[in-house]
């Protein structure tokens, strides 16, 4: 009997990827989209009158730009890896919603634009909105 | 494969597949539970029917909106196939056959 159990040595299988999978959030998104928001708000109250405040300037711009392609980054990621052809059943708009997010991410890199960048706040949220509708 | 299993069952499999039981060596029936060998990795799926034209083991995860299966890497040969998961030894509160989907 004892060698009977011997012969049955477990083994682990896996019912997902190698790496953690199924581990996405939108919130990363959603916070890169406020920052960039903000640094819109900054950029419009900076007055250069010295190195210091040039210093800022710039800062609030690099900042800017970092996050609306951290914003695109983050949403494509979810997109492509985590939306599957069930999701697209369900939510049809999927592809459009995140097309004219990407492209008014670009938008607010490019430019310094109040009503842009509560645009790309409200699409990310709208976006993130999605995510957690296709997880009910 | 949630609900179906959850991680850390036990599982007892049949050996099948082209070197399995003589009973279990052709294609494994829709909607039973297999193993699959894959890079030196064992993963559970469910047989599913594969799509018009596409030959080999189609297999989809139960839990659809976060397994990786065959909708990403398309159907494996039946080559893969390792064996058939028939019961649930444990945990004790969850023993019980793992039953072919409908």
């Amino acid at each position: 009997m004892r060698n009977l159990f011997a012969e049955f040595t477990p083994v682990t299988v896996h019912a997902h990827c190698d790496v953690p999978c199924g581990i996405y959030d939108p919130s990363g998104a959603v916070v890169a989209a406020k920052t960039v928001a903000r640094m819109v708000e900054l950029i419009g109250q900076i007055e250069v009158t010295d190195n210091a405040t040039r210093n800022k300037l710039v800062r609030c711009i690099t900042a800017k730009e970092e996050h609306a392609e951290k914003v695109k980054h983050e949403v494509q990621v979810i997109w492509s890896d985590y939306f599957k052809p069930e999701h697209l059943a369900k939510f049809p708009d999927l592809h459009d919603q995140v097309w004219k997010l990407l492209k008014l991410a670009s938008k607010n890199k490019q430019n310094v634009d109040v009503a842009a960048a509560a645009e790309l706040v409200a699409a990310t949220e709208a976006f993130a909105a999605t995510f957690v509708a296709s997880k009910a | 494969m949630e609900p179906a299993l959850r991680p850390g069952d036990r599982l007892l499999v049949l050996p099948a597949g082209p070197n399995g039981l003589p009973g279990l060596r052709g294609a494994p029936p829709i909607g039973s539970v297999v193993i699959v060998e894959r890079e030196g990795r064992f993963d559970v799926k469910r047989v599913a029917l594969p799509p018009a034209g596409v030959t080999g083991l189609w297999l989809l995860g139960d839990n659809v909106a976060l397994s990786r299966d065959s909708r990403h890497d398309g159907a494996q040969p039946l080559s893969t196939l390792r064996g058939r998961v028939v019961y649930r030894i444990g945990p004790r509160g969850r023993r019980g056959r793992v039953a072919a989907a409908r």
